[in-house]
């Protein structure tokens, strides 16, 4: 008897044992878990999935203005929403209210422009994303008509499927193109698309789909952020809300490594609307992490939203090799901007008063 | 004696931490099944037609310089019978296009636009591309979300209809914003 009840006590406590070595061994896999509370609406990070915060090396930078133009007055540009630059310098701006997007040169003169109101082959109702590929040809995400354009020597479009609004996408060589989506209750939110419109991959997922309720919509909206291609089959996928970079090669994920930032917690409140909850997606800006990102020859440039502080813009360096922090840019800003993109030598920012500007910075 | 006390103690804590792994597991699934997602949503509608009913007590019958509003500007001193609209800065985009879109077909002279003072480019380039520049002020200080909304967070456009200087309606600007402008254009008309 004495022995019947040692063994069931071993066993239990055994199992118990492996019960909750499993349970954190699942917490330590790769997934993100995401916990809901109900009372106060909020999505939080579990603490598991906080890795190493690590400390930032700071280099100081100085910036002086080369180049502005547009703003309120001006009619050259409506309401600028992205800003991308070309092997030669030339500057291309997207403005999702005028429908078009507008090439400039390294000096600010008009060169060129793409597309305008309309659902026909080259033209928008709501582009909201641009791309430039190795060989500066432009493609250009609408999310009204749910389509991708390429101006390639033939223009070339395709439609998305209904329901998939694209976040982000990268074009990673002639014929391929990865999409970041935000569907409706939808946890693959990376594809690969040929040129023609057809489904080549869909990528593992980082959300851990047990830990997120059913309620729950717009789960992609967790991991908007960048795409950057590293090379013909590699690229790093860099959520404005999380302080992680996925790398993925080969059409699967590589490996995931933590940015030099915290991230946010909470990490989302839901918004009620029609019986369902939502990620309030209009107004997300307090949750972010990361502002944007880009490549500058073999490195990642991120640029920390939560380290914007003052009147300093703080870009974390990672090798795009293996995903290491290298340092980071302290470099002083005078302007309240709203879109950044940097080359080696140059920032380049949209400011809240409508303007493109441009600075060197040593 | 000792040896079967050990074995009961880890019996009992072995148990222990079962019923308290179970009841864990229980309250998230029970959580997740009886969560009060339709409160919260009826909450939501009552805090709208709360507002909107503090909207209407503070701003009907009173006229702009009473409640400290756009006095001494081009458009209160040219203009005593107009449409004031408000856009507030945290709009869903395709909202605002739809709302200045249908706007702009509207006789600019007996309207005009308060718009929130938080850097939004969306609804500045909306203004410049419909050409409203004329009718709109941009509320640097934020008077008209401290003055009438008690600085209340609105993700859709009010509207104030103003007969002789007098507040006649106040109005939010619901889905069906082409049919709700009508109305408030009718009202200004009667």
């Amino acid at each position: 008897m004495k022995n019947t009840k040692k063994v069931i006590s071993n066993i239990i406590l055994i199992l118990t044992i492996l019960y909750l070595d499993f349970s954190f061994a699942q917490n330590d896999k790769q997934f993100f878990r995401l916990k809901i509370n109900k009372n106060e609406s909020k999505i939080y990070f579990s603490k598991t999935s906080f890795n190493q915060i690590q400390e930032r090396r700071i280099i100081k930078k100085n910036i002086k203005k080369i180049l502005e133009f547009g703003g309120i007055q001006d009619t050259i540009l409506f309401s600028p929403s992205g800003i991308k630059t070309d092997k030669k310098g030339n500057i291309i701006v997207l403005d999702y209210v005028g429908k078009f997007v507008k090439k400039f040169t390294s000096k600010g003169k008009f060169i060129k422009k793409y597309g305008r109101p309309g659902k026909g082959p080259g033209e928008f109702m709501n582009p909201n994303r641009i791309y430039l590929d190795d060989k500066d040809s432009l493609y250009v995400y609408d999310n009204q008509n749910f389509t991708l354009t390429a101006f390639l020597k033939k223009t070339s479009q395709f439609r998305i499927k209904p329901g998939r609004l694209v976040s982000e996408f990268c074009p990673i060589d002639e014929n391929n193109i990865i999409m970041l989506k935000s569907s409706y209750n939808s946890f693959d939110i990376l594809e690969k698309f040929n040129i023609k419109g057809e489904l080549l991959n869909n990528y593992e997922s980082a959300l851990d789909k047990t830990h997120i309720p059913q309620e729950v919509n717009f789960v992609g909206t967790m991991l908007t952020g960048n795409l950057l291609k590293l090379s013909p089959t590699r690229f790093v996928h860099i959520p404005d809300y999380l302080n992680q970079l996925f790398f993925y090669n080969n059409n699967k994920l590589e490996k995931i490594m933590s940015t030099v930032d915290k991230p946010t917690n909470p990490l989302f409140e839901l918004n009620y609307q029609s019986n369902k909850s939502m990620l309030d997606f209009r107004d997300l800006s307090e949750y972010k992490v990361n502002h944007s990102s880009f490549m500058v020859e073999k490195d990642i440039y991120v640029v920390s939203k939560r380290a914007i502080k003052g009147k300093n813009l703080i870009i974390d360096i990672y090798n795009a090799s293996n995903g290491l922090y290298k340092h980071s840019l302290q470099i002083p800003i005078m302007d309240s901007f709203y879109l950044i993109h940097m080359t080696k030598n140059k920032i380049y920012m949209i400011t809240t008063d409508l303007k493109v500007k441009v600075f060197s910075y040593e | 004696m000792n040896k079967i006390w050990n074995n009961k103690k880890i019996f009992a804590i072995g148990i222990i931490v079962l019923i308290v792994f179970i009841f864990s597991q229980y309250r998230n699934v029970a959580s997740h099944y009886l969560s009060g997602f339709k409160t919260q949503e009826e909450i939501e509608i009552r805090k709208m037609k709360n507002l909107l009913d503090a909207i209407k007590t503070k701003t009907e019958g009173k006229s702009l310089s009473e409640l400290g509003l756009i006095t001494g500007s081009k458009i209160s001193e040219k203009l005593k019978t107009l449409i004031l609209f408000y856009i507030p800065a945290k709009i869903c985009f395709v909202c605002v296009e739809d709302f200045v879109k249908t706007i702009a077909k509207k006789n600019k002279k007996r309207m005009a636009l308060i718009i929130e003072n938080l850097p939004n480019p969306s609804i500045i380039g909306l203004v410049k591309y419909f050409k409203l520049q004329d009718i709109s002020i941009y509320d640097k200080d934020n008077i008209f979300s401290k003055k009438i909304l008690n600085n209340a967070k609105v993700k859709k456009p009010l509207a104030l209809v103003i007969k002789k200087k007098i507040i006649q309606k106040s109005f939010i600007i619901g889905d069906e914003v082409e049919n709700d402008i009508e109305i408030l254009f009718n009202e200004l008309n009667k």
